[in-house]
């Protein structure tokens, strides 16, 4: 019954991004708060599910999240442990005039860095596939406008992560 | 555990459907198809160069000629949201709309800044291609004039060099400015007369966006008339 659960939490996401496809400087930016939970499975595989809060770049909105991850953790040393995992996660806009969501396909790799018995330290490399598209949705006096628009994501991220062992 | 994972599962699979812009009976399909020179390169450093798109904008005039709307605008002229431009306030990248526009900023000049943008609505991240727009009538207007407003940066030709310097009629905001000035579009829309209607291209704007004249004469225009490949409105009847 050990690793039981394990809990992940203030996943710190820093997006090395291109906010919109005209940019031209990539950001280092803090982007996301997730809190996670996740349960060892068979195959030194770990599947977890994360809630948490992502943030437009400019602050203005919160936008609801929510992950599905698996880990796979080949083998443990004492101050390191590999971890390469699959991401999905699905952010839902939370913006009037926007009205879709981001669902996204990540791969990323990193470690853990144990601390104490039960209390670690994660940093994780992502890359993510594909381009985000939001419904704009706005009136003037005059017309309801609606425009489809695509924003290209740079792909590369950093997930900081603290973890918590229940034992 | 096991049945929390499932839900989630199939939470995600049926979510994988997108919205997409549907047009009900009665509205209005703008679509705007991108030319060979919609891309532009964009010296960055060390040679390197990155693809960049166009400023555009897209708004609605009465048959007078008075400004009624914007529909969308590009955001970094929408929200003062230029990188690299050493502050200059980019007048020239499209002087039609804000003069028609007509709200005058504190520094003096008509662009929106960060003090008063155009609402986040109306802007969007410019698009690596052509894309579609819809309209639906709200207020009974029935005729209107449909404008759109496009221009690159730094799209020198021999007509509007680099070297041009301020004062001079082909100056065009300098280094860091416009090249070939802003190409105009512009249609009357009546919708009880056509269902369909392609913009014509009228004219370019003032070179250094410092009047709202139009220019009719287009032979100095070389590269930046295949920015648009064609704009079309579509009257959508179900």
């Amino acid at each position: 019954m050990k690793r039981l659960l394990v809990l992940l939490f203030l996943v710190m996401n820093f997006n090395l991004y291109s906010s919109v496809i005209s940019d031209t400087s990539l950001n280092l930016s803090y982007d996301s708060l997730t809190l996670s939970f996740s349960k060892d499975i068979p195959f030194k595989l770990n599947l977890g599910l994360g809630l948490g809060c992502h943030f437009s770049d400019d602050f203005k909105f919160n936008d609801p999240e929510l992950g599905l991850f698996i880990n796979y953790r080949p083998f443990s040393l004492k101050y390191f442990i590999p971890v390469a995992g699959l991401k999905f996660n699905y952010i839902y806009l939370n913006e009037p005039t926007f009205n879709n969501y981001l669902l996204g396909i990540n791969f990323y790799g990193g470690g853990e860095f144990p601390i104490f018995n039960n209390f670690g330290i994660g940093l994780n490399l992502g890359y993510r596939f594909g381009e985000t598209s939001y419904l704009h949705k706005t009136d003037n006096r005059y017309f309801r406008v609606k425009y489809k628009e695509t924003h290209q994501l740079f792909p590369l991220y950093l997930d900081l992560y603290f973890k918590y062992l229940f034992k | 555990m096991k049945h929390l994972f499932v839900f989630i599962i199939l939470l995600f699979v049926l979510s994988c459907s997108s919205h997409e812009l549907a047009f009900d009976n009665g509205s209005i399909k703008v679509e705007i198809t991108e030319g060979s020179e919609w891309i532009h390169p964009y010296p960055l450093f060390l040679g390197i160069k990155k693809d960049n798109p166009p400023q555009f904008a897209l708004w609605v005039e009465d048959l007078d000629g008075n400004y009624l709307a914007t529909l969308l605008v590009t955001e970094k002229v929408g929200l003062n949201n230029w990188q690299a431009n050493g502050g200059n306030r980019r007048i020239e990248s499209l002087p039609t709309w804000t003069f028609s526009r007509n709200i005058k900023d504190n520094d003096g000049t008509y662009m929106p800044s960060n003090d008063n943008p155009v609402s986040d609505g109306i802007t969007t991240a410019t698009p690596k291609e052509g894309f579609t727009i819809g309209m639906e009538p709200i207020s009974g207007l029935r005729s209107f004039v449909l404008n759109f407003e496009v221009n690159h940066s730094i799209d020198f030709n021999k007509h509007y060099p680099e070297s041009a310097k301020p004062g001079d009629k082909n100056y065009s905001g300098g280094s860091d400015g416009s090249g070939q000035p802003a190409l105009l579009y512009s249609k009357v829309i009546d919708l009880d007369k056509s269902s369909t209607w392609e913009l014509d291209l009228i004219g370019h704007s003032s070179p250094d966006g410092s009047t709202n004249e139009i220019t009719k004469d287009l032979s100095s225009i070389t590269t930046a008339k295949k920015i648009i490949e064609s704009i079309k409105v579509f009257k959508v009847e179900q």
